[in-house]
């Protein structure tokens, strides 16, 4: 499998970041960089991609951003030889999505990463500084075991050793040979104590079996000893009886003598003792009531026959009664007469008055000066009245006054401002407003600002470009009149330029060459010359000479001759000689100097063809000057100045463009200042139609600001005019309503004044009716008129009653006196009856009494008779008790009673001694312990009960020790208990039993796992150390630089040990080794241990960590070269943030991709 | 006027309970006594019901007993029976028959022991008469029925019959007095009151045929409630039958399946819940759980690493449950990337190294089994039975405990330094 693009979609600081590793690159190997600074997102890179893969778990910590049902990351995976989509979500199920948002099943991902889970994946496919440095330690911890470090490297899993050696040690700490502190040891001793302090406390069944024994011997003796003590202790009791009994028989029999000197009394009711006492009291208290009683009559019937009532008087008692309201009457008008009669006589003066103010004096009938009073009613109301109408009419008058005039103002001011005032006609107003609208309404002045401007920046740009075309001077028409040049055809000549400056080039390389060669050869035809003279032309020269010196010699066939020909022919003998033997070297000087000749013909070519090509280059160079305006400088060569015409045709270009540009903005601000100026003429025109000239002169600002002006000014002429005359109408209909209101007015004073006149002259002072203020003041005084006439009506009515009754009250008491027969003094009427009434107050009283002792009487009369009833009573009681006794009193009857009470006792006592002798001698009856008590002899008795007393004491004392002895039994037996002290105990130690099994069977687990993984480990080793060993090998080799030329592995017990083998051969144990050279070794073993995986399944990416920061640059070198190895296998991918790093992966892999984070 | 009886029967007073949450001394205070409290709930039972009898149909308590202590205590127990004026009818049972306290129990008059020939006790009640019948056999062996020994019904009479019988024998139980249920049917008893096997179980039939099983279980092994038996015999001599709990602690295996649950935390839920479901459906004051964890889960190897700290977890909700108490925790969980067959994982491949070709290794495996024994040498007796009582057993101890070794250590390796992540 291997990523071909990874999408950060919402994930940690990531949103919608893309990491293309793109295809792979056929052959080439797989290998990215993803570089980035400290933050920016490494291990969240790696952390998506697990994400991705296993699904983002419950507990993601990359929600900081994004929450968690937003997060989502995307992968083009490739597998089984085609791209695959995926999205995965943050949802505990169906998270993993095709790019259709399909769920997918995670079987497919499982499937394509060979089942390997998460954590497995981590381990073993990623390497970071923290488990390079674990590796390195399990390399140190499993002292190099082979098999150990082969599975370690594999799965990457590094504390393997230690978690052996922690099973090994937990087994240990449980259970362990002869060893007394583990927890097996522990156990065992506790279930010891236990056991001891169970056999303290318990009490078994054979122990309790003595208990019981003894216990049931004990109770045996004590039941024996007991039943004997029972026995002495009955007889003795019997006989203390029996002694007690004899003293009570002797009293008996003197008992029995009294009780026959009673027996001739008769035998009375048990009731009469208590009732003798009752009947004696109750006959004294009879007696002395009875007495009482009559004494009370008898002085009773003395006080009535004293008693005499005045019977006259009580007679005529209700006239007498009356007398005394008469009294009260006479009284009150005694006093009140006086004052009345000086009232009667004020109100005869009020009259008086009243009549004086009316103007009437002396009227004789003041009754018939009052009015009706529906009369008095309508004059009052018209009087009333009275006021109203006439203000009504005075204000109505006032209100019209006032509104004439008010209107007459205001049609004088009107016709002073507005018939005046000159206003220009709305449609011209309209006119201006529109105008003026057209003006403000556009932005023409504001974009004539803007482009005056733009066209002077222009300008500036213009000149400052016409200024970069120096040294040429000249107008922008002497610019356009050179000649431009096609950039297509600078493009030609530069691509001609190039290819004679390639062939100038080459030909002088290859002159150049073959100059050197040239030089070569001579040097070596030189070397060989230097050897002797062995070449052909030199040979000839000797053979010509001695040939010549032969001849010479025939010539002159002399010494001289002959020697001169000696010389030669040895000459060329030793050349000949030498070329003979040097023919080898004369081949190849013959080669060289062909070679030579060869040579000089190609230099000659080639300085034919350069001068060919620098011609050429000339008459382009020449061909392109020409383009160039002459005021320009100009280089020689062809490629310069195809750059300085470069340079000048776009300059050139620019200024042309930028003078454009100024035209262009001229041309637009000449046509925004010509519809400015359109608007304007037509603002001017309308105001001078509106009659305000002059607008010419304005400049547009302030011609605006006047059109405005002008415009305000005539609105608010209007809006005046038009207030103005909607006050005017106002006042015209107010004026009409007001003169209306004034005749509504007087018609009403009208029609009250004949109402008035009317009403008046049905009076008798109709001549008054001319002033409604004195008919008002007659009015008032009549009112009260009435009201004084009454008054002096009731008074002299209520004088003439009084002086009645005075006249009644003297007659009666002169007729009452009359029938008493006494004579009055009649001029004292008051005293007369205060007499009277006292007499008649006497009498009455005397009547009473006697009434009271009537009835007194008559009670005590019914009170004596019931008396006599109960005496009667009484008597036939006493009767009976005395006649049975044959008594004739009471007190008689009680002295026999009293000595029939003495017999009773004795009775009693007799029978009690009886009883109790009968019961001591325990006989049925009484005659039987009579008998039994007669043939005893009390002298031996006594003496026998002396005895068993004595002997009842030891009994007890025996009893008493039996009794012990059998308690402590049963005492012994109770304290086995019932409780639960053994149980629990027992239980107890059943729960340490059951912790034993749990331990032995851990310790088990633990020993065969550790054993089996041991073997299981040596099995693995053996599987993979081939494969793996070579590789980890030549890995190990790279990475430390030739230091170590190699792994090897040596046995050891029953190990295999790991070796590096150093570059001298010598060998050192991976524990020995530095600790940069563990984590090389175990980098190396990791790397061996990817390629394991990847040569029997399809391989996974790879992803390492910044695992370099401690390493120099060789051996990152050596490193980054393994990786791209491995990149061969299958895609790795290095994160990191060391940018030389990423410069040195590039140097040593060159086709590495390099991603960079944001 | 009906007449009212309790059966029970097994109560092997104080047997000790065999399980490991009796380690926590709070509960070994609460639980410690439980066959005790069962006997004091029965008597309750009877006091409370005001019964006429109570029926013990045998093993009173455990053939190895020795303590008067307990003798004392079931002893005191009767006493209050017999104050309360309720009968009590016991036999003896295989355990009873080996226990040296028999002989020294004191018993108060209203208890009726059978003794070993057979006996009818008649009496009575309420105008049924009642014919109460019981055998002991005094030896802790019976190999044959003993319900031809017994007395015929008593004609007219209501019948119970006590009887101590493995029937046709059951699993875990010692054959004793092997009988018939068919034959008890037909024997002409109204009520046949039997004892031995510690689950209760009613033979339906013609007449009433109980099994009462023990009122309080000892261990997982006899899990689930615990009752007694409240029979009722009308006027119309008709039986009616009603079980009363007598357990103080339940036993229980509860099953938690974690299949499709890859986070601790919800693993640990799920147990919680299951033991809530299993809590509400204990009557029992206590419920002592044992649990099994099983299923497909990525938790796996974690789970049996850290069996200790779910151990502790499952300990802790069950507390929180309350009267939830955990023994022990079994494990039967697999990780998912097993299942999937080819794993690359080198783990994986280690794992089945060690179960493919190091325990198949008859060489390894008579190592281990010679660790076994000699580990066996060094425990106490009574703490040897699991590595079974024979060869083969034995044999399938090994077996297992190789399994389960190599699956435990292959854990420890896979989840190595991987806490912090």
């Amino acid at each position: 499998m291997r990523i071909r693009r990874l999408d950060l979609t919402r994930y940690g600081k990531f949103t919608d970041h893309t990491i293309d590793f793109g295809p792979a690159t056929e052959g080439g190997p797989d290998f990215h960089i993803v570089y980035g600074l400290n933050e920016s997102g490494k291990s969240t890179t790696f952390a998506a991609f697990l994400d991705l893969l296993f699904g983002m778990g419950d507990q993601n910590r990359y929600n900081f951003r994004h929450e968690y049902n937003a997060m989502q990351i995307g992968a083009c995976l490739e597998f089984d030889a085609r791209a695959h989509e995926f999205v995965r979500i943050k949802k505990r199920t169906n998270s993993l999505l095709d790019n259709n948002g399909q769920p997918v099943n995670e079987a497919m991902l499982s499937a394509a990463l060979g089942g390997i889970g998460r954590d497995a994946y981590r381990t073993m496919f990623s390497l970071d500084d923290q488990s390079l440095e674990d590796g390195g330690n399990a390399i140190m911890q499993s002292r190099g075991e082979l098999g150990e470090l082969l599975f370690s490297a594999s799965t990457g899993l590094a504390g393997l050793s230690k978690s052996l050696a922690t099973a090994a040690e937990d087994a240990s700490a449980i259970y362990r040979k002869r060893s007394s502190s583990t927890r097996l040891a522990e156990l065992k001793r506790a279930l010891e104590a236990l056991k001891t302090e169970r056999n303290a406390i318990d009490t078994f069944a054979t122990a309790h079996a003595a208990l019981t024994a003894t216990h049931a011997q004990a109770r045996t003796s004590y039941d024996a000893a007991s039943t004997d003590l029972a026995d002495v202790r009955a007889r003795h009791a019997e006989l203390t009886r029996i002694l007690g009994a004899l003293p009570l028989a002797s009293e008996l029999s003197g008992l029995s003598t009294k009780l026959a000197t009673l027996s001739a009394l008769p035998r009375p009711p048990a009731e009469w003792f208590a009732r003798l006492p009752q009947l004696s009291t109750e006959e004294t208290r009879l007696q002395a009531l009875y007495e009482s009683s009559s004494r009370t009559i008898d002085q009773l019937e003395a006080d009535i026959a004293a008693i005499a009532v005045d019977e006259q008087v009580l007679a005529i008692g209700p006239r007498i009664r009356d007398l005394d309201d008469g009294r009260a009457r006479y009284r009150t008008a005694d006093n009140d007469l006086p004052r009345r009669r000086i009232a009667c006589a004020e109100q005869q003066a009020m009259l008086s008055d009243i009549l004086t103010n009316l103007e009437r004096a002396g009227e004789a009938q003041p009754e018939s000066l009052r009015l009706p009073a529906s009369l008095t009613g309508i004059i009052r109301d018209l009087i009333e009245t009275r006021s109203g109408i006439d203000a009504k009419l005075e204000s109505a008058e006032r209100e019209l006054k006032r509104t004439q005039h008010g209107l007459e103002r205001l049609r004088e001011e009107g016709r002073g401002q507005f018939e005046t005032a000159y206003t220009a006609n709305s449609e011209q107003l309209a006119r201006i407003e529109t105008a003026l609208a057209r003006l403000t309404g556009s932005d023409l002045a504001s974009r004539l600002a803007v482009e005056e401007r733009t066209c002077s920046q222009l300008s500036r740009v213009f000149e400052a470009q016409l200024a970069l075309l120096a040294p040429w001077i000249g107008s922008i028409d002497a610019l356009r009149a050179l000649r431009g040049t096609e950039p297509r055809q600078i493009e030609m000549w530069r691509a001609e330029t190039a290819s004679i400056d390639k062939r100038i080039a080459d030909h002088h390389g290859k002159r150049r060459d073959l100059i050197t060669e040239q030089r070569q050869i001579l040097a070596r035809i030189a070397a060989f010359e230097a050897q002797g003279p062995i070449d052909d032309r030199e040979a000839r020269d000797l053979r010509h000479d001695r040939d010549i010196a032969w001849q010479d010699h025939l010539d002159r066939l002399d010494r001289e001759s002959a020697k001169a020909f000696e010389d030669r022919m040895h000459s060329d003998d030793a050349v000949s000689a030498a070329r003979l033997g040097r023919s080898q070297e004369l081949a190849e000087l013959r080669h060289l100097t062909q070679a030579l000749s060869t040579h000089a013909a190609a230099i000659e070519r080639q300085e034919e063809l350069l001068a060919e090509a620098t011609h050429e280059e000339e008459a382009l160079s020449q061909k392109i000057g020409a383009c160039l305006p002459a005021s320009i400088a100009i280089g020689k060569e062809a490629s310069e100045r195809l750059v300085t015409l470069e340079s000048w045709t776009s300059r050139r270009n620019l200024a042309l463009s930028a003078w454009n540009a100024v035209q262009q903005a001229e041309s637009s601000t000449a046509l925004i200042r010509s519809e400015l100026a359109d608007c304007v003429c037509n603002l001017v025109a309308a105001l001078e139609e509106g009659g305000t000239a002059g607008g010419n002169a304005l400049s547009v600002a302030d011609l605006t600001r006047a059109a405005s002006d002008l415009l305000a000014h005539a609105r608010s002429q209007q809006a005046a005019r038009a207030t103005y005359e909607k006050a005017l109408v106002g006042l015209e209909k107010d004026l009409i309503e007001r003169s209306r209101d004034r005749d509504d007015a007087m018609v009403a004073a009208e029609a009250w004044r004949s109402t008035w006149t009317d009403a008046v002259s049905k009076t008798w002072f109709a001549d008054k009716a001319g002033s409604v203020p004195a008919v008002r003041e007659i009015l008032a005084v009549l009112a009260t008129l009435p009201g004084v006439l009454r008054e002096r009506e009731q008074m002299a009515q209520r004088i003439a009653t009084m002086e009645r009754d005075q006249v009644q009250f003297r007659d009666e008491i002169a007729a009452i006196g009359a029938e008493l027969g006494e004579s009055w003094d009649d001029s004292d009427a008051l005293a007369s009856a205060d007499r009277l009434l006292n007499r008649h107050g006497m009498a009455l009283g005397t009547q009473q009494t006697r009434e009271s002792k009537r009835a007194d009487l008559d009670r005590e009369m019914a009170n004596r008779r019931v008396l006599e009833e109960a005496l009667a009573v009484h008597a036939a009681s006493k009767a009976e008790l005395t006649l049975f006794f044959g008594a004739d009193t009471l007190a008689t009857v009680s002295l026999y009673l009293e000595q029939v009470r003495e017999r009773q006792r004795l009775e009693e006592r007799v029978a009690a001694i009886r009883h109790h002798i009968t019961q001591s001698l325990r006989t049925a009856t009484y005659e039987e312990a009579e008998q039994r008590l007669a043939d005893i002899d009390a002298g031996n008795v006594e003496r026998e009960a002396l005895e068993l007393a004595a002997r009842v004491d030891d009994l007890t004392e025996h009893a008493r020790l039996l009794y012990a002895d059998m308690a402590r039994a049963g005492d012994k037996l109770d304290a086995v208990g019932g409780d639960d002290a053994v149980a629990r105990i027992e239980a107890q130690r059943r729960t340490i039993f059951l912790e034993i099994e749990d331990l032995a069977l851990r310790y088990l687990k633990l020993r065969t796992g550790t054993l089996a993984a041991e073997q299981a480990l040596h099995i693995y080793r053996e599987k993979h150390r081939s494969s793996m060993m070579n590789r980890a090998s030549e890995a190990f080799r790279l990475i430390t630089g030739g230091n170590y030329s190699g792994l090897a592995t040596r046995p050891d017990k029953d190990k295999e040990i790991l070796i590096g083998v150093a570059r001298d051969g010598g060998s050192k144990l991976a524990d020995q080794m530095s600790t940069g050279t563990q984590f090389q070794l175990y980098l190396a073993l990791r790397l061996a241990g990817y390629e394991e995986f990847a040569a029997v399944r399809p391989s996974v990416p790879f992803i390492a960590d910044d695992i370099m920061e401690s390493f120099d640059n060789p051996r990152s070198e050596e490193v980054f070269r393994l990786l791209g190895e491995m990149a061969g296998v299958g895609q790795v991918i290095y994160l990191t943030h060391h940018w030389h790093l990423c410069e040195i992966a590039t140097s040593v892999v060159p086709s590495v991709k390099i991603h960079q984070l944001p | 006027m009906a007449f009212r009886f309790v059966h029970t029967a097994d109560i092997h007073l104080d047997s000790p309970l065999r399980t490991l949450s009796l380690r926590d001394p709070e509960l070994a205070r609460m639980i410690g006594d439980a066959t005790r409290q069962a006997l004091i709930g029965i008597i309750d039972l009877c006091i409370d019901e005001q019964v006429d009898a109570l029926v013990i149909a045998g093993d009173l308590y455990d053939g190895d007993q020795t303590s008067m202590k307990t003798a004392r205590f079931l002893a005191s127990q009767m006493d209050r029976l017999h104050q309360a004026n309720i009968a009590t009818f016991t036999i003896r049972g295989n355990h009873d028959a080996l226990s040296k306290i028999t002989q020294e129990l004191v018993l108060p008059p209203s208890v009726k022991v059978f003794g070993g020939r057979a006996d009818a006790i008649e009496f009575s009640k309420g105008g049924l008469d009642i014919a109460v019948h019981g055998l002991s056999f005094a030896k802790p062996q019976a190999l044959e029925s003993l319900l031809p020994k017994f007395r015929p019904p008593v004609q007219g009479a209501i019948n119970i019959g006590i009887m101590h019988t493995s029937l046709a024998g059951a699993p875990g139980h010692d054959a004793y007095a092997p009988c018939n249920v068919a034959d008890l049917h037909a024997s002409g008893f109204d009520y046949w009151a039997l004892g031995h096997i510690h689950q209760r179980t009613e033979h339906r039939g013609a007449r009433t045929v109980i099994m009462p099983g023990m009122p309080q279980g000892r261990d997982i092994n006899e899990a689930g409630a615990k009752t007694v038996t409240l029979v009722t015999v009308g006027d119309d001599r008709t039986v009616h039958v009603e079980e009363r709990l007598t357990g103080i602690a339940q036993f229980a295996r509860v099953g938690v399946d974690l299949t499709g649950i890859s986070e601790w935390r919800e693993a640990v839920g799920a147990i919680e819940a299951a033991l809530r479901e299993q809590r509400q459906r204990t009557q029992s004051p206590h419920l002592v759980a044992r649990l099994r964890v099983s299923g497909v889960t990525p938790l796996a190897w974690r789970l049996r690493r850290d069996l200790d700290l779910l151990q502790a977890e499952a300990e802790q909700r069950a507390g929180q449950l309350g009267q939830t108490w955990i023994e022990k925790t079994e494990l039967d969980v697999h990780p998912p990337e097993e299942t999937t067959g080819t794993v690359a994982d080198p783990i994986i491949e280690l794992g089945q190294l060690m179960r493919d070709e190091v325990i198949a290794r008859s060489g390894f495996r008579a190592d281990i089994g010679q660790i076994v024994k000699e580990l066996l040498d060094e425990l106490p007796p009574e703490s040897r039975a699991f590595a079974g009582h024979d060869e083969v057993a034995f044999d399938a101890f090994v077996g297992d405990l190789m399994r389960q070794g190599t699956d435990d250590i292959a854990a420890r390796m896979k989840t190595t330094d991987l806490e912090e992540s």
